[in-house]
C-alpha cells in the first residue's frame, strides 16, 4: 500500500507539474491580440474565416476568448488591474457600463484608417470604442404554425397583446437585454419614458396577466428551443437571431414592426491596460473595414457601419443597412438605461416575475 | 445480515431509482441521434452527423482533454490532502479543531458563481498570475469537503480494537497506519477520488471565471456554446463523455470491480 | 489524547495553506465588499455601510426568497436520504455485479455537463415532453410541471442521490454484519431492524450526506434557474443577476455572505444532533 500511496503521490506531482507547464507564461507577444466575444456562430466564423484572413494578411495572430456578454464583462471588471484581454466586443450598455467604470482605453485613430470610412454616429466622443455593426430587436414568429391557423405575419408590436395569441408569446428574462429593451420600448408608447417606466412595467404584467405569455427564455438558444419545440409562436429577437434561424432552415421568420425596430448596436472596446496595444488596432480596423463589414453582415447578420460596405440585396433587405433603414429603427437613451438598470431589474423581478 | 424478502423489494426499489436516475442522460444520449437541425424530442430521424459534427470540433476535444487532466490532479490533491485532514480531525483533539472544521466545508455552500468571481477578483488584484494551476486549485477547495467527509466516514468505522491490537503486536504508529488504517479507509479513499474528480469534471462556475483565454474547459465551452446555440451538437458531445466514462466504468468492473472499489464488498 | 500535539496541526497544514490563499482571502475580501456601497455610475464607493444587508432583511421580497431557498435544500435534503437510503442498503446486500450497475446508473447523470443535463430534464417535463406524453396516453392531460418548485426537487434529488447513497453506504459497509443479524434472529422485524439498528449505525453517513446535500442544493443555481423558470428565484439566481449582469458585488457578496452562514449554521446543527447518537460515532 505504501509504494501505491507513494506512486499516488508521485503521479499527483507529475500532473501538477504537467499541467503547470503546459500553460507558460505568456510572454507580451508582438503578434498577438486577444479578443474576447461570445460563442455560438459568431466564434464559428471568426475562427473559420476571419481570424485566419486576419493572421494571412497581418502575420498577427488572435486569440479568440469566448464567454457570454456577461461573463465576459464581469470578467474585464475584474482584471482590470492585469488585463489578458486586448478587445471586448459587446454590446451599447456594456460599452457605456465599461466606460463609466474605467476600464476601456481611446482608440489609436492613427492607427485605423477606415475609421473616415464609416457613418455618421459610429465614431465615438473622445474615440472611446468604435461602433461596429448595428443591429435591431425585432419581432420572430413560426412561419407555420401561423400559415395553420390561417394568421397573418405579425405586423405592430402590440401584436404580442393579440388575445389570440394566448398562451403563445414567450418573453426573455429581465437579464437579456431584448427584454430591458422591450420594457423601455413599451414604456414609451404608454406615455412613459426610459426615466419612468412603470407605465411599461403595467404593459407587459398585462401581458402575463392576460395569459398570452406561455414560456421565458434566459439566453438566446433557450429562446431558439422554445420557438422549436412550439412552446410559443411568437417573441422578440434580435436580427441576428432571428436571420440565422430562418437560414437553417427553422420555420421561423424575423419582422420589423411598423413602430420600428429597436436599434441596438455593438462595439469594439480596447481595454485599458491590454497586453496587445499595436495589434489591437489593427485588428479594430480589419474589423471595420468594407469588405469584413460585408462578410459579418451576410453571415452573421448584423449590418455594416462601414459606408462602403456592399451587401447582396437579400442581405440589404432584412438588414438594418442604409439610410432609410436606419431612419425606421426606434432608438433608446441607452445612457438612462445603463443608468437605472439595478431598478429596472428589480422591479421587473418584483412585479412581472411575481407567482 | 437483511431478511431476503426485504432484499427483494430493496432491489425492485433500487431499479426504479436507477431508471428515473439515468432518464435526463437517455434523452440525452437518444437525442445525440436525431437528424433534425434543432433539438426536438423525440428526435426526427437517425442520423450520425452531429457526432461528425462534433469530432470535427478540434476546440471541444481539446477541451474535453483539458478537463480530464484537471479533474484528474485536481482529485488526487483533493483526496490527499482531505486525508490529511480526516486524520487530524478524527484521531485527535487541537485548538481550533471545530473552526477547522467549519472552515473546510464552507466551500460547499459557496455558490460557484460567486466563488468564481471572488477568486478572479482576489488573484487579478494581486496580480497572481492565473492559468490552469488556478483553476486546478479552485478545484481542489471545492472538492475537499467531499475528500474529507467521505474519508472521516471511512475512518468513523474502524474499530479503534484494530488499531490497538496492531500495536499491541508491535507495529509502530507509521506501520499501523499504513498496513491497518489505510487499507481499511479505502472505500472512502476512492469514493473521493471519483467523485472529486466528476465535480471537477463537471464544473462550469469557477471555471468560467479562471481559465485562461487560450484554454477552456469541457463544461465553459459547452456553457458558452448553449448560450448562443442550443442544437444537437451539444447532445452529441455530451453523449461521447457518457459513452467514455461507461467504457472507463466497464473496464473498472472488469479489473476491479466497482462495488469492490468502493469498499461495498 | 495522542502523545504528539504538533502531529495534527502539521495534518492539517497544506490545507489550511491552500484554503487560506484560495478560500478565505478572497472570502475576505467578499465579506468586505459587502460593507461597501455601490452605484451603477460610481462602481464600488468602499465607505463602510450596512445597507446591503439591510435591503437584503429588512424587505420582505427578499426574505421570502431565502425562506423558498432553504425550505428548497431541506426538502431535497430530506427527500434525497429518503430516496438513497434504501439503495445504501441494497448496496450492502447485492450482488457484486448489481452493485457496480446501481453504482454506474446513479452516477450516470453527474457524467452529463449539470446544463445540459438541466436542459434533459426540461424536454422530459416540459409542455409536449416525456412525462406529458406519458400521461396524456393513460388519459391525464396538462400534467406537465416543469417551472415548478418539484421540478427543481427532482432536478437535484437526481444529481445529489449518488452522494447520499455514497455516504450511507459507507457507513453501512462498516457495520459489524453479525448486529443485525442477531437482531433478526431475537425477533426484530424489519422495522425494528430498520430503527434500532440499522438507522443508528448508519448516523456518521447519513449526517455526512446530509450536510453535501444541503450545501450543494443551496449553491445549486442551474437547476433552480432552469427548471424552477423565471418565478422561481432563490439566492443563487438573485448573486448571478447582482453580480454578473448589474456587476453590484457589494450587495451579490451579502447575498452570498447571507447564505454561507445560515448554511454553516445549519451543518452545525446537524452536527450537533448527530454527535448524540451512533455508539461508533467516532466523528466529532
Amino acid at each position: 500500500m505504501t509504494t501505491r500511496r507513494m506512486g499516488r503521490r508521485a503521479a499527483t506531482g507529475l500532473l501538477g507539474a504537467a499541467a503547470l507547464g503546459m500553460r507558460p507564461r505568456r510572454a507580451a507577444a508582438a503578434n498577438e491580440v486577444v479578443f474576447a466575444s461570445f460563442g455560438g456562430a459568431v466564434e464559428q466564423y471568426f475562427r473559420k474565416t476571419l481570424m485566419p484572413q486576419f493572421e494571412q494578411e497581418t502575420g498577427i495572430k488572435v486569440t479568440y476568448v469566448v464567454g457570454t456578454a456577461m461573463s465576459l464583462y464581469s470578467r474585464v471588471l475584474a482584471t482590470r488591474n492585469r488585463p489578458e484581454v486586448d478587445i471586448y466586443w459587446a454590446n451599447d450598455l456594456l460599452h457605456i457600463a465599461g466606460k463609466q467604470a474605467g476600464v476601456y482605453a481611446p482608440l489609436d485613430a492613427k492607427a485605423i484608417p477606415n475609421l473616415d470610412k464609416l457613418v455618421d454616429g459610429a465614431r465615438q466622443p473622445g474615440e472611446m470604442g468604435v461602433m461596429s455593426q448595428v443591429a435591431s430587436t425585432g419581432l420572430q414568429y413560426n412561419t407555420e404554425k401561423f400559415r395553420q391557423a390561417g394568421w397573418q405575419k405579425p405586423t405592430s408590436w402590440l401584436d404580442l397583446w393579440d388575445p389570440k395569441f394566448k398562451g403563445k408569446v414567450a418573453l426573455y428574462s429581465i437579464n437579456v437585454l431584448y427584454s430591458q429593451e422591450l420594457l423601455a420600448l413599451m414604456a414609451k408608447l404608454s406615455g412613459g419614458s426610459e426615466a419612468n417606466i412603470a407605465p411599461g412595467l403595467k404593459k407587459i404584467k398585462e401581458l402575463k396577466d392576460m395569459g398570452n405569455v406561455s414560456a421565458v427564455a434566459g439566453t438566446p438558444a433557450e429562446m431558439d428551443n422554445i420557438l422549436a419545440q412550439g412552446q410559443a409562436w411568437i417573441t422578440y429577437n434580435g436580427c441576428n437571431r432571428g436571420l440565422s434561424a430562418r437560414l437553417s432552415g427553422a420555420p421561423l421568420d424575423f419582422v420589423n414592426p411598423k413602430e420600428g425596430a429597436i436599434q441596438y448596436n455593438l462595439f469594439l472596446d480596447p481595454i485599458k491596460g491590454g497586453p496587445n496595444p499595436g495589434p489591437a488596432m489593427k485588428f479594430i480596423d480589419f474589423l471595420i473595414r468594407a469588405d469584413i463589414q460585408a462578410k459579418i453582415a451576410e453571415n452573421i447578420f448584423y449590418g455594416p457601419v462601414n459606408r462602403e460596405a456592399k451587401l447582396s440585396p437579400e442581405a440589404a433587405a432584412v438588414l438594418p443597412y442604409g439610410p432609410a433603414a436606419l431612419k425606421a429603427l426606434v432608438q433608446l437613451d441607452r445612457e438612462v438605461m445603463n443608468r437605472e438598470l439595478d431598478s429596472w431589474l428589480d422591479q421587473w423581478n418584483r412585479v412581472i416575475d411575481a407567482k | 445480515m437483511i431478511p431476503d424478502r426485504m432484499r427483494r423489494w430493496l432491489g425492485i426499489y433500487a431499479a426504479v431509482i436507477c431508471v428515473l436516475s439515468v432518464l435526463p442522460v437517455l434523452v440525452i444520449v437518444v437525442e445525440s441521434f436525431t437528424a433534425s437541425e434543432y433539438v426536438v424530442f423525440p428526435p426526427k430521424g437517425f442520423s450520425l452527423r452531429w457526432y461528425q459534427a462534433a469530432a470535427q470540433r478540434r476546440d471541444f476535444i481539446d477541451s474535453a482533454i483539458l478537463s480530464l487532466t484537471v479533474g484528474i490532479v485536481a482529485s488526487l490533491v483533493a483526496t490527499v490532502l482531505g486525508t490529511l485532514v480526516a486524520l487530524a480531525m478524527v484521531r485527535h483533539r487541537f485548538w481550533g479543531r471545530q473552526v477547522l472544521q467549519s472552515l473546510f466545508m464552507a466551500p460547499l455552500s459557496l455558490p460557484g458563481i460567486i466563488f468564481g468571481l471572488a477568486l478572479l477578483q482576489f488573484l487579478a488584484h494581486h496580480a497572481i498570475p492565473r492559468d490552469m494551476t488556478a483553476v486546478i486549485l479552485g478545484h481542489v477547495v471545492i472538492t475537499t469537503p467531499f475528500a474529507i467527509r467521505f474519508i472521516t466516514v471511512a475512518l468513523g468505522g474502524i474499530p479503534p480494537q484494530l488499531e490497538q491490537a496492531a500495536q499491541s503486536l508491535g507495529a509502530d504508529s507509521w506501520a499501523v497506519f499504513r498496513k491497518v488504517t489505510l487499507p481499511l479507509i479505502r472505500p472512502g479513499f476512492m469514493a473521493s477520488l471519483v467523485f472529486a474528480f466528476i465535480l471537477s469534471f463537471d464544473d462550469v462556475a469557477v471555471a468560467l471565471f479562471l481559465t485562461t483565454p487560450s484554454s477552456v474547459t469541457l463544461p465553459v465551452r459547452i456553457y458558452v456554446y448553449i448560450d448562443q446555440n442550443y442544437d444537437p451538437l451539444i447532445t452529441a458531445v455530451s453523449a461521447v463523455v457518457v459513452m467514455a466514462a461507461a467504457l472507463a466504468l466497464v473496464v473498472m468492473e472488469r479489473v476491479a470491480g466497482i462495488g469492490r472499489l468502493f469498499g461495498l464488498r | 489524547m495522542r502523545r504528539r500535539p504538533l502531529l495534527p496541526l502539521l495534518l492539517v497544514a497544506p490545507a489550511a495553506l491552500l484554503f487560506l490563499v484560495f478560500f478565505v482571502a478572497p472570502l475576505v475580501t467578499l465579506a468586505i465588499n459587502s460593507f461597501y456601497d455601490y452605484s451603477r455610475m460610481r462602481g464600488i464607493i468602499e465607505v463602510f455601510t450596512l445597507k446591503n444587508y439591510q435591503r437584503l432583511w429588512l424587505d420582505e421580497y427578499y426574505l421570502a426568497i431565502i425562506g423558498r431557498t432553504f425550505r428548497l435544500s431541506g426538502t431535497v435534503s430530506l427527500v434525497t436520504l429518503l430516496v438513497g437510503y434504501p439503495i445504501a442498503l441494497y448496496l450492502i446486500v447485492a450482488t457484486p455485479r448489481a452493485k457496480s450497475i446501481v453504482i454506474a446508473m446513479i452516477l450516470s447523470p453527474l457524467l452529463v455537463s449539470v446544463i445540459v443535463r438541466t436542459f434533459g430534464w426540461a424536454v422530459i417535463m416540459g409542455k409536449n415532453g416525456l412525462v406529458e406524453q406519458a400521461f396524456a396516453a393513460i388519459g391525464i392531460p396538462d400534467i406537465a410541471f416543469l417551472h415548478t418548485e418539484a421540478a427543481v426537487v427532482v432536478g437535484l434529488v437526481n444529481v445529489l442521490t449518488p452522494f447520499m447513497v455514497l455516504a450511507i453506504a459507507t457507513s453501512l459497509q462498516s457495520m459489524d454484519p453479525s448486529v443485525p443479524l442477531a437482531a433478526t434472529s431475537l425477533g426484530a422485524g424489519p422495522w425494528d431492524l430498520l430503527r434500532r439498528v440499522l438507522l443508528p449505525l448508519s448516523l456518521p453517513g447519513i449526517t455526512a450526506g446530509l450536510l453535501i446535500v444541503f450545501g450543494l442544493s443551496s449553491a445549486s443555481f442551474v437547476t433552480p434557474a432552469v427548471l424552477g423558470g423565471s418565478q422561481f428565484k432563490v439566492l443563487s439566481v438573485i448573486m448571478y443577476q447582482q453580480a454578473v449582469v448589474l456587476q453590484n458585488w457589494p450587495f451579490a457578496a451579502a447575498v452570498a455572505v447571507t447564505l454561507m452562514v445560515i448554511v454553516l449554521v445549519v451543518q452545525g446543527i446537524q452536527h450537533r444532533v448527530s454527535e448524540r447518537g451512533g455508539p461508533q460515532a467516532m466523528i466529532p
